[in-house]
């Protein structure tokens, strides 16, 4: 087999197209590639197995509406939206700690840097509050209108691979590999995105969200 | 078999990793564009450049190695030169320098992008790939065995190069400049993979 990555990952003569992936292994999150942009959640690398990155409220007494996202940009350096709205795949492995009442996480890509979904231009997941079952949730850009579909898949708190993928008109959600759900409602962004990780505290107690891989790439 | 050396960038996210060092007198911008890269520009001033490189830390092979990369030149008119390659000084790649790779020197010196291969006596050999340079992302692939110099562009094997060969170590290197003041040029990259075979 090739040693090449770039031969494995694209046909020969490709072109290749814009690629990020993360493993989130380390001291930090390489804030070099990534951006603490908005809100007030911690985010540090975990210190157990298989942990990655953990989203969490940073001290112990957790507060009500307090919320965070880690994206590709920062307050300084602007948004930065290499992905494709509409061609597009992106790859998470996340585990969800917590229950409903507590809050809710959300990860894929998104146009904007900011905490606002509605209105924000979403493909990604919800985990949470947003439903009692692994859902797709996605939002369209001009009327700030949000899809949530639910999967059959109950929200628990072990890790699942989840893939969102966008072809045209139809966006799915992959969970452990199998297609789940299909976003049905046609809210979906329509400018250029950025992978992002988000959490929200509903409550004083605490809710948490692990990724220990993130891969995005234009199609 | 040991692993050998492998090295890869896909210029995602918000800023350049701390891993490349640059030139000061450039500037280099992670796009805010889909499939953009990061940008290198190179200042307004009589021969200066924007480069990418990793300080001197050479931990490629350049008799027995390969880069893979997908980038394109921004502007092509005045004297503005693009290179991306294995070299061995971080210095613009381009002269006196061991070094395979491709390099542009602009439509007054040639409107094609050229395979190039240097020796450690400074002697450089370009020759013509047949494509015209242009503004569009492309793939370009090398590699250097140790007898002669293989470039592909797309795909494609477009020059092998037998003369003033590379012997030493070397270094990922990208690079965007110009001879004249009074302007600038930039190049963009959104992929680069170098390793040891």
């Amino acid at each position: 087999m090739t040693k090449s990555i770039y031969d494995q990952l694209n046909a020969y003569g490709t072109v290749a197209k814009q690629r990020l992936v993360e493993t989130f292994s380390g001291d930090d999150v390489d804030y070099n590639r990534w951006g603490a942009s908005a809100g007030d959640f911690g985010f540090s690398m975990a210190d157990e197995i298989d942990g990655g990155v953990l989203l969490k409220w940073y001290n112990s007494s957790p507060v009500a509406g307090k919320e965070g996202i880690l994206c590709t940009s920062d307050g300084s350096s602007g948004n930065k939206r290499q992905f494709s709205p509409t061609n597009f795949v992106w790859i998470a492995n996340c585990k969800w700690t917590g229950t409903r009442t507590q809050g809710v996480s959300r990860f894929g890509i998104k146009r904007d840097k900011g905490l606002g979904f509605n209105g924000g231009g979403v493909a990604g997941a919800t985990l949470g509050s947003d439903n009692a079952k692994i859902s797709a949730y996605t939002t369209n850009e001009t009327g700030g209108q949000i899809s949530v579909v639910a999967s059959t898949i109950d929200v628990d708190n072990v890790y699942h691979n989840y893939k969102g993928a966008r072809s045209g008109s139809a966006y799915t959600l992959l969970i452990d590999g199998v297609t789940s759900v299909t976003e049905t409602n046609g809210y979906l962004p329509i400018n250029a995105s950025q992978p992002f990780l988000y959490c929200y505290n509903n409550d004083t107690t605490h809710h948490s969200l692990n990724c220990n891989y993130f891969e995005v790439y234009n199609t | 078999m040991a692993y050998k050396q492998h090295f890869i960038e896909w210029f995602s996210g918000k800023s350049l990793p701390s891993y490349w060092d640059t030139e000061v007198s450039g500037t280099y911008t992670m796009m805010d564009e889909v499939d953009g890269g990061l940008k290198v520009t190179c200042a307004n001033s009589g021969n200066a450049n924007g480069r990418i490189h990793f300080g001197d830390k050479r931990q490629f092979d350049l008799t027995s190695s390969k880069f893979n990369s997908v980038a394109k030149k921004v502007d092509l008119d005045g004297s503005r030169t693009f290179y991306i390659g294995l070299s061995h000084h971080n210095v613009i790649g381009v002269d006196a320098n061991e070094n395979y790779g491709f390099h542009y020197h602009a439509p007054n010196v040639s409107v094609y992008l050229n395979a190039r291969s240097g020796n450690v006596a400074g002697s450089t050999t370009n020759t013509s790939t047949g494509i015209t340079m242009d503004t569009n992302f492309h793939a370009l692939s090398a590699e250097s065995t140790g007898t002669n110099t293989l470039h592909y562009v797309d795909g494609v094997l477009k020059v092998t190069n037998t003369a003033t060969l590379p012997t030493g170590n070397g270094q990922p290197s990208f690079v965007t400049g110009q001879n004249n003041s009074g302007q600038t040029g930039s190049a963009q990259v959104r992929f680069y993979e170098a390793y040891n075979t």
